[in-house]
């Protein structure tokens, strides 16, 4: 897209119109001879339950290997899984699993036979692995794990902030196939004094980015060595799509995706924390115990996002549905630990005034969703509030506001749901 | 609709790529992979900026990101757009004139009226 514009156009001080027309024919419409225009296609429309939330429901194939999503923007592309999807499936369908780029810059092909993994700085053998050596020459990894979006669920933030305003579905639970991390940096051989992993992908960062833009992020070495952060290969048994991070991306179990680097070609092994934007100035949280803020507050430590937070979701009966009074009514859904394992799921009928334990469905490890179950049987007609609550092996559980923060992240308020008896 | 959705079917789609006796039991085959460049096409946004300020937006707003984005963002206060626009011309590099910054800030402001409670 940008590779035959040279830096010297880009940094023109205060650009023109004809610079500005010359950047965009290059950038935006530069589709207009490669893809197709959106806004040419016709889409159903969909309202996310917040002020602002219509947005489009694009068919299949609008985007490459993905079916049908929530249009978030075009470009670069923040696609959203429509809500059906977690009803049908406890693992998110590859076509359907949400998608988040930056960068309008971000590659566009990936050609296999000259990926290289590399394991550089801090080791004693630095590395270079093909596609191949790390299908055939590593043991393989599985795990089930949920890759959320530090942002998931921006739109119901109070007060509101500004960027993607997702609802629920920045979210989805894969399995994923590689190689554990560890068996890379103990192949290379870490020297003493190493204390951070830095991540890099094949995202360069061109012009106007500034330098320290580049997609990088960093883990302390201990975690990146835990055995459970992996390099995956495949998700739900097949190559990922492009626009998820083919061929490799980096799976940090529990924690928020900003680290799940996406098309992950380089590992530097550190003796000092990360220094570039992603880490020092994007993804930060307050340093306190929740993570969250008073809205306005001033003079707050700021820290790298890092642990996700228990979460559980209704997916049955629709919101707003019509039940029968006096009979059962099975509700359900999908719920997670966050970063560490699910303890139990508790359901309330009325409000929040009595909760009762849901039944578990099968626990394919800590880190992925488990689905619950739990039924009640109306009494009355008229309105009724459902809840639903995650409390993960921490004793840590979701909270009834949502807290506040100036990123809009880590939101994992109980949901709500509202119900009619007639 | 589907009543019984998830428990039936993440279990029907687990056997399908055999966690159930891989990751699970530990003894784990790799997935059958087979490497094949990709190349894709994305779809573009033509979409620009209309009404009241919308001049200026398509000037400065629509390098780097669709307007659609700008589009979905909620009303937030003025000092929080000017925030927003500063950060896009020091943070990412966008070339925006020092002497714009106040002006974009208040049509974005015009645009999206105060923060709702
Ligand atoms: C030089 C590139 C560039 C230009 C020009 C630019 N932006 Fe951005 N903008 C970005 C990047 C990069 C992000 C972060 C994208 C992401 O998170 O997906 C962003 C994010 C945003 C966000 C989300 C909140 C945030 O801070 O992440 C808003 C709102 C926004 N831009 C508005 C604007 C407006 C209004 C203009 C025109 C005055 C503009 N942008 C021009 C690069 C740019």
């Amino acid at each position: 897209m940008w590779e035959d514009f040279s830096t010297d156009e880009v940094t023109v001080p205060q650009w023109g119109r004809r610079e500005f027309l010359k950047m965009s024919a290059l950038l935006g419409a530069a589709g207009l001879f490669a893809g197709h225009s959106l806004s040419a296609r016709a889409a159903a429309m969909i309202d996310l339950p917040f002020v602002n939330g219509e947005r489009k429901l694009i068919p299949a194939g609008t985007f490459p290997q993905k079916g049908e999503m929530i249009l978030q923007r075009v470009r670069p592309p923040l696609l959203e899984t429509p809500w059906s999807v977690f009803d049908r499936h406890i693992f998110t369908p590859n076509d359907q699993f949400y998608v988040r780029w930056h960068m309008p810059d971000f590659p566009d092909h990936v050609d296999v036979k000259s990926y290289r993994i590399r394991v550089t700085g801090l080791v004693k053998k630095p590395l270079e692995i093909s596609l191949e050596e790390l299908l055939h020459d590593f043991p393989l990894r599985e795990m089930a794990a949920v890759n959320q979006c530090s942002g998931n669920s921006r739109g119901f933030v109070n007060p509101r902030v500004n960027g993607a305003q997702w609802a629920n579905g920045a979210m989805g639970n894969a399995v994923w196939a590689g190689v554990a991390l560890r068996e890379l940096l103990q192949r290379a051989g870490v020297k003493k004094g190493a204390t951070h992993l830095a991540f890099r992908s094949l995202e360069k960062g061109m012009a106007p980015f500034p330098a320290d833009t580049r997609f990088e992020k960093v883990l302390d070495l201990e975690h990146g060595n835990d055995g459970e952060v992996m390099l995956a290969y495949a998700m739900n048994g097949a190559t990922m799509p492009l626009l998820n991070g083919f061929p490799v991306r980096l799976v940090v179990p529990g924690w928020y995706s900003t680290y799940w680097v996406k098309m992950l070609t380089e590992i530097e092994v550190m003796d000092h924390p990360g220094t570039g934007f992603w880490m020092t100035k994007a993804y930060l949280i307050p340093d306190t115990p929740t993570g969250y803020m008073t809205p306005g507050e001033k003079g707050v430590k700021m820290v790298p996002i890092n642990r996700m937070k228990p979460r559980s979701f209704f997916t049955e009966p629709g919101s707003g549905a019509r039940v029968a009074k006096g009979h059962p009514v099975k509700v359900g859904g999908i719920a997670m630990g966050g970063s560490t394992a699910l303890e139990r799921v508790l359901f309330s009928a009325d409000g929040g005034a009595h909760w009762q334990k849901a039944s578990l469905g099968h626990d394919y490890g800590p880190y992925g969703f488990r689905a619950w179950q739990a039924s009640f049987t109306p009494e009355k007609t008229g309105a009724y509030t459902l809840m639903v609550k995650a409390v993960n092996r921490q004793g840590e559980e979701q909270p009834l506001q949502g807290g506040w923060n100036p990123g809009g992240f880590m939101y994992n308020a109980i949901e709500h749901l509202p119900l009619q008896a007639v | 609709m589907n009543r019984h959705g998830i428990f039936s079917a993440g279990c029907t789609l687990l056997l399908a790529f055999g966690l159930a006796s891989t990751a699970v039991a530990g003894a784990a085959s790799a997935p059958k992979i087979h490497w094949k460049s990709e190349r894709i096409t994305l779809p573009t946004s033509d979409l620009t900026f209309t009404g009241p300020g919308g001049q200026v937006l398509n000037t400065y707003c629509l390098m780097c990101h669709s307007a659609d984005f700008v589009n979905e963002q909620p009303a937030v206060s003025l000092v929080t757009w000017k925030v927003e626009v500063n950060k896009m011309k020091n943070a990412f590099g966008a070339p925006i004139p020092e002497d714009q910054i106040d002006h974009i800030a208040e049509v974005l402001y015009q645009r999206f009226g105060p923060p709702k409670p």
